[in-house]
Formats: C-alpha cells, structure tokens, sequence
C-alpha cells in the first residue's frame, strides 16, 4: 500500500497530463471529426437546398408571369396540328375540307398501321417514328379531278393545321373525261401529352422565342378541321399531387 | 511521545529522473494544447451546427411555402410542360415537312395529259415520267424544255430512258430527273 501512495505520489502529474491527454484525444476522434462531418454535409445540403428555394422562387415568378390564356390559344393551335391521339376523325375531316376547298372528290381514304388493337405501351415505335421522335398513322386518299387542282391539294396538305407529309403519290390520267386520278400516299402525326409533371423542384423555363416563332408560325396555319377545346388538353394533364412528400426523389 | 509515532527526517518528495522531467513537461504543455483545441473546436462546432441547424429550419419553412404556391400552379405548369413538350414534336415535324408540289409543277412544265401518260416517284426526289408524243417537233420543244429547266436549277440529272416511235408515228419518251424540294413552311 505503501508503495503505490508512492508510486502515485512520484508519478502524480504524469497521470493527470495523462488523462486529460486521453481525454483530448477520445473527444478529438469521437466528437470533433465526426461533428465536422456532420456539419460539412449539413452545410453541404444548405448549400443545396438554398439552390432548390432559389429554382422554386423562380418558378413562381415565371408561372406568375405566364399568360394562361395565351398558353392555352397555343395549346390549342399545338394540338390542333399534332393531337394527343391518332384522331382518325380530324384526319378525315381535314381531307374532307381540304379536298373541298380545291374542288375535287375523294375516290377513297384507306388506313394503314392503325394498331387500335394495340395500347400505346405495347406498340413498337417504326424506325421512321424513331427518327422524328412522333408517331405516325400512315394512311392514302385517292383523289379525282383536274391536275391542278391535284396538285393544289398537294401543295396545300403540308401547309394545314393539322399536319400532313406526303411520303408518295401517282397520277394516273384519263385521257376521255381530262380528269387525273391521284393516290396519295400520307402521315399524319400524334403525339401524347406528358403523363406526369415531373418532380416539383425541376427547373421551369418560360418558352424562348424560337418555340414562340414555330407556336406563331403553326397558329397562322389554316385550320380545315374542327378545332379541339383545350380543356381536354389540360384535363388529360395529371394535376394530382405528385407525390406525399413532394421532394422525394 | 508514544512508542508508536515516529519522525521522518527524509524528503518525502522524491524528485524524478531528468528524462522524466523533460518528459513531464512535454506532457504538460501537450495537454494545454489539447484541451485548449477540443474546447476551441467543440465551441466552434456547437456555434455552426446551431446556425446551419437554424438555417436549414428556415430553408424547410420557405420551401415548403414555396411548393404549396407552385401546387396552386399546376394547371398553368402542366400547360405549359405538355405545350413545350409539344412545340418539341412540333419543331421535328417542321424539320422533315417538305413540299412535293415541284414535283408537278415541273412535270407540267414538260407535259401535260394527254402528252402526259405516266408520272411516278423514285427514290432520292427523283420522277419518272412517259410522254406521248404526236410529232418530232414536240419531241424537241420538250428536250429545249428539259435543258432550260436544268439551267433554272428546278431540275438534276435529267435522263432519257427510252424513245419510241409506234405504228402512228407517236413518239413515246420515258424521261428521269430529281426535283429540288424546298420546306414547305
């Protein structure tokens, strides 16, 4: 007994130094590194967040500042020209009034491809599709009546509101009646409208000037068929919340 | 006095070696700054955390604020989401819209029904057509037709594919040439 009350007598100081040493050193590697990692990622994510109530401040002004009427008179020319589904009846109307306008008779409209049987999901895009990144229906008219005016509707079906391409065509003449008998082998286009919104903290631009050029330039098409509402454009559109907990990834 | 008690006429405090003492110091002088470190820096960390931690309690508040704004907004956003995604479409659809009326209006710059018997479409904007012809002099009318085109740039490569003369003395020509397309819009 003696001996230790001597040992620590003689090594007193030591073993105080010592402790608080130990000490330091379990708070260093226990407390402070980890803590700096703590705060590092929290000001890390502060950092971030600050960004995303930025992106969202922004948002809020651009939507405040949109014109709803205006984007919906564009919506509505948009899906006037591509519908949000293959709309096999504004296509026969559009030839309809097309065909009307310029005076000559359908001798007959055949679709091709139609795939009604088919959901949207289970339909293969054509390679031709790929490349435009839009869906196709491909279908032909025939039309009878005096070459120019043949060629009038030619000219004059890439320049409408709801847009055709012309992929072929024959001319086959009647040499008795001066009549021409023209096949016309066309596309018109569909598009679907966005299933979701996306996430709310994503980035919202107002539209540049070269999307309000081409919105401009499809308005100033003539519409030969029945103009859509736009309602059903924006009734189709998902509204519900995107999720509970809207930052979510 | 008792027996018992007795005194110690030696230094009870033992003094320790010099490496010792060298030693000793070091240790005292390591552990201020040890202790002067951790509390320094324990201080430090409790002062962010308690700010960041105020910051982030904040940026919460805003930003669930802000996202109830926005949600007032979706139809205006879907809107303008599915028009943009649109006017994309739109933009491709444009790019690959091209007008085929050249290909008639060349075409009846040469002939017309009933010289014009037969009109067809290859690939590579190129047309195909016969033409009946019921003199020799129609024939060249319509070659001069074909040169002064070329020289319009309206037409390339012009081609005669066949020449025939039938028991009538109708000339039948089969005449290639491709079309410059312009955008339609």
């Amino acid at each position: 007994m003696r001996l230790i009350r001597r040992i620590i007598r003689l090594y007193q100081s030591f073993i105080i130094s010592g402790t608080i040493v130990l000490f330091c050193l379990i708070a260093i590697f226990v407390g402070i590194i980890p803590g700096s990692k703590k705060i590092y990622s929290m000001v890390t994510g502060m950092y971030e967040q600050m960004k995303t109530v930025q992106l969202l401040r922004e948002k809020i002004n651009i939507l405040n500042a949109l014109d709803t009427q205006l984007l919906e008179s564009y919506a509505a020319a948009a899906i006037s020209a591509v519908p949000a589904e293959k709309s096999l009846g504004t296509i026969f109307s559009t030839i309809d009034g097309l065909t009307a306008q310029e005076g000559v008779a359908v001798g007959g409209i055949s679709l091709s491809s139609i795939g009604s049987v088919a959901t949207e999901a289970a339909q293969k895009l054509s390679k031709e599709e790929q490349q435009i990144g839009v869906n196709i229906v491909p279908f032909s008219i025939v039309v009878v009546g005096p070459i120019e005016q043949v060629r009038n509707v030619v000219e004059k079906a890439v320049k409408i509101r709801r847009l055709f391409r012309i992929r072929n065509f024959d001319l086959s003449f009647d040499n008795k009646t001066g009549t021409t008998k023209s096949t016309i082998q066309m596309d018109a286009y569909y598009v679907p409208l966005p299933k979701s919104l996306g996430k709310i903290t994503d980035a919202l631009k107002p539209l540049s000037d070269d999307e309000i050029r081409i919105i401009n330039k499809i308005s100033a098409l003539p519409l030969v068929t029945r103009d859509i509402p736009v309602s059903s454009v924006s009734a189709q559109m998902q509204t519900e919340p995107r999720s509970m907990d809207p930052f979510a990834p | 006095m008792g027996s018992g008690k007795s005194i110690n006429l030696f230094d009870a405090k033992v003094s320790l070696t010099p490496i010792w003492q060298v030693v000793e110091k070091y240790l005292l002088i390591s552990r201020q700054y040890l202790l002067g470190f951790v509390l320094i820096a324990g201080i430090a960390l409790m002062a962010t955390y308690g700010v960041v931690r105020f910051r982030i309690t904040q940026l919460d508040a805003d930003q669930k604020q802000l996202t109830q704004i926005i949600q007032t907004q979706q139809v205006k956003e879907g809107l303008l989401l599915a028009l943009r995604a649109r006017i994309t479409s739109l933009k491709k659809i444009l790019d690959v819209q091209f007008s085929v009326a050249p290909y008639i209006d060349t075409t009846l710059l040469l002939a017309r029904p009933p010289e014009l018997t037969s009109f067809s479409i290859g690939e590579k904007n190129t047309v195909q057509i016969s033409v009946k012809l019921p003199t020799i002099e129609g024939a060249v009318s319509l070659m001069e037709m074909v040169v002064k085109l070329v020289n319009e740039n309206r037409i390339r490569n012009p081609n005669l594919t066949s020449l025939s003369v039938d028991k009538e003395g109708l000339i039948m020509m089969g005449i290639t040439y491709s079309v410059l397309l312009t955008p339609a819009l």
